[in-house]
């Protein structure tokens, strides 16, 4: 049995994160760690040194277990940049620990359950539509990426928060600056400052006229519990929901036609029964990329023992999502794509009381994207070698800085 | 700490001491009650964890709020009057001797 106390890294030791061999292999160092299953890393930029857990069922476990935390506030929280301090108060509930997460989630998951989700189909279907139409009218050889993956997202999550369409731009920059990884601590900072003031002034506008939108159902909720909020807690939620709800789904969209076109055997079963291979394949897609592998940071409220080893009182925890999707056992060949073992026993989405509340919306755009681009322009394919592609390394939720393609005019 | 008792489809049941403050579909799942799947783990996100409580249930149980009563409309086995989602049935000593019945499917 070992123990972590948390020391700072020697600067001859590789910090975290690791880099991905591909988009869709998770880094060499994973190797020995997954063989662990419990370890220890150094992190980059805060020289913290944190535990690793990489066992799918380890995952699950830690993530349900009451000791552990994800508050921002412990000093050894395990941000792998340095964080600006609004990281650490200014989260909402994906930094908050139950009462006060259930409290503030529950604000915001009326709209995302799977029934209100399913509503929106007809117009997620117009909104995919109309994207191809402007894809169409760009190129070819266009960015995939920027003229499709990011709009598409950004469009449906503006709709159901209530914010205008001319604003897209606006959050589209903000968001890649505080999650893309090649941003500075002052350009984090500045882009929250932004953000909170533009949301700031949203609030006022539907406090006085109210509209079919989240925000707006979130400040009558508010109203109908008796708690009182802040508009400090309403643009946190925006900016949570935001950044959630554009930029995860949007490197999914990129990633996932890049891993299609680059598996023309799969992508051809997906297009011979497209109704009866989606469902899985959204899934296995989420399993094969997990864009939020380094997403999912705690912290242990007490000493924990497991898998042979004790995680001390303090000590910062990650669960890495894409080695847990690669567990064997749970997944055989799990390098291999193969769509249609795909289901919801990936941790793609994290697991427990913090479990994504968008992962319906997600899997619906996916699936109406995936249904209907490949049939729209079938000739579509990248117009450069995928492994000559920029990712994310390093980014809180990996991803490709472009994607571009090309099609038979 | 309560004794929850789970019931299947089959009849065969399963008495498991539950701690307070876990859900019952964390007792559930820590003691390997087949039929309660909780794919999210407890977020209130995925509705798998589906339970119809005993008709003759007296005991006073959490409120049901508004996204439980949403993913309630969307469980695989039908939503009935006794239907509630066990991970947001917080467990005490007040719901010592609650009864659930596991449905047919979750998924």
């Amino acid at each position: 049995m070992t123990t972590g106390a948390a020391v700072p890294g020697t600067e001859a030791e590789e910090t975290f994160p690791y880099k991905r061999q591909c988009p869709f292999t998770p880094p060499k160092q994973y190797e020995g760690m997954i063989e662990e299953d419990v370890s220890q890393v150094t992190l980059t930029g805060s020289g913290l040194r944190i535990w690793t857990i990489t066992g799918y069922h380890t995952i699950r476990t830690i993530l349900t277990d009451p000791r552990i935390s994800a508050s921002r506030k412990h000093d050894n929280f395990p941000f792998y940049f340095i964080a600006p301090p609004e990281f650490r108060t200014e989260t909402s509930f994906i930094g908050y620990d139950a009462p006060e997460h259930t409290a503030t989630r529950r604000k915001a998951a009326v709209t995302f359950t799977n029934r209100q989700v399913k509503r929106l189909r007809p117009r997620i279907v117009e909104i995919v539509n109309n994207q191809i139409d402007k894809l169409l009218e760009m190129g070819p050889v266009v960015d995939f990426h920027h003229a499709f993956s990011l709009p598409v997202p950004m469009t449906v999550i503006c709709e159901l928060l209530g914010i205008p369409h001319d604003e897209h731009e606006f959050f589209i920059k903000h968001g890649t600056c505080l999650l893309g990884g090649h941003s500075t601590p002052e350009e984090r900072q500045a882009a929250i400052v932004e953000v909170n003031a533009y949301v700031n002034d949203l609030i006022t506008i539907k406090e006085r006229e109210p509209g079919d939108d989240l925000l707006s159902r979130a400040m009558a909720e508010y109203a109908a519990s008796g708690e009182e909020y802040t508009k400090r807690d309403l643009f946190n939620m925006i900016r949570l929901l935001m950044n959630g709800g554009h930029e995860t789904t949007a490197s999914m969209l990129s990633l996932g036609t890049a891993c299609l076109l680059e598996n023309p055997d799969q992508l051809k079963l997906l297009l011979d029964d497209p109704e009866g291979m989606i469902d899985p394949a959204v899934e296995e897609l989420v399993r094969i990329a997990t864009i939020g592998d380094t997403a999912i940071p705690r912290v242990a409220l007490e000493d924990i023992e497991i898998a042979g080893k004790v995680i001390r009182k303090g000590d910062g925890i990650l669960c890495l999502g894409l080695a847990g999707n690669r567990d064997p056992e749970i997944f055989p060949e799990p390098e291999k794509l193969i769509l249609e073992r795909g289901t919801r026993k990936h941790l793609g989405f994290g697991y427990g009381l913090h479990h994504c509340i968008g992962a319906d919306l997600a899997r619906l755009e996916m699936q109406i994207v995936w249904t209907t681009l490949f049939q729209r322009i079938p000739s579509l394919r990248l117009a450069k070698p995928f492994d000559e592609i920029p990712r994310k390394e390093g980014a809180v939720i990996y991803g490709l800085w472009e994607l571009p393609v090309t099609w038979d005019a | 700490m309560a004794k929850i008792t789970y019931i299947q489809t089959d009849g065969t049941s399963t008495i498991v001491d539950v701690k307070d403050g876990d859900s019952v579909m964390r007792g559930a799942k820590l003691n390997g009650v087949p039929g309660i799947v909780a794919e999210c783990g407890g977020g209130a996100s995925c509705g798998t964890c589906h339970v119809y409580v005993d008709k003759d249930n007296t005991r006073p149980l959490s409120t049901m709020h508004a996204v439980e009563d949403e993913l309630l409309y969307c469980t695989a086995s039908p939503r009935l009057d006794n239907s509630r989602l066990s991970c947001q049935i917080p467990v005490s000593d007040d719901v010592d001797g609650l009864v659930v019945h596991v449905p047919e499917k979750q998924i």
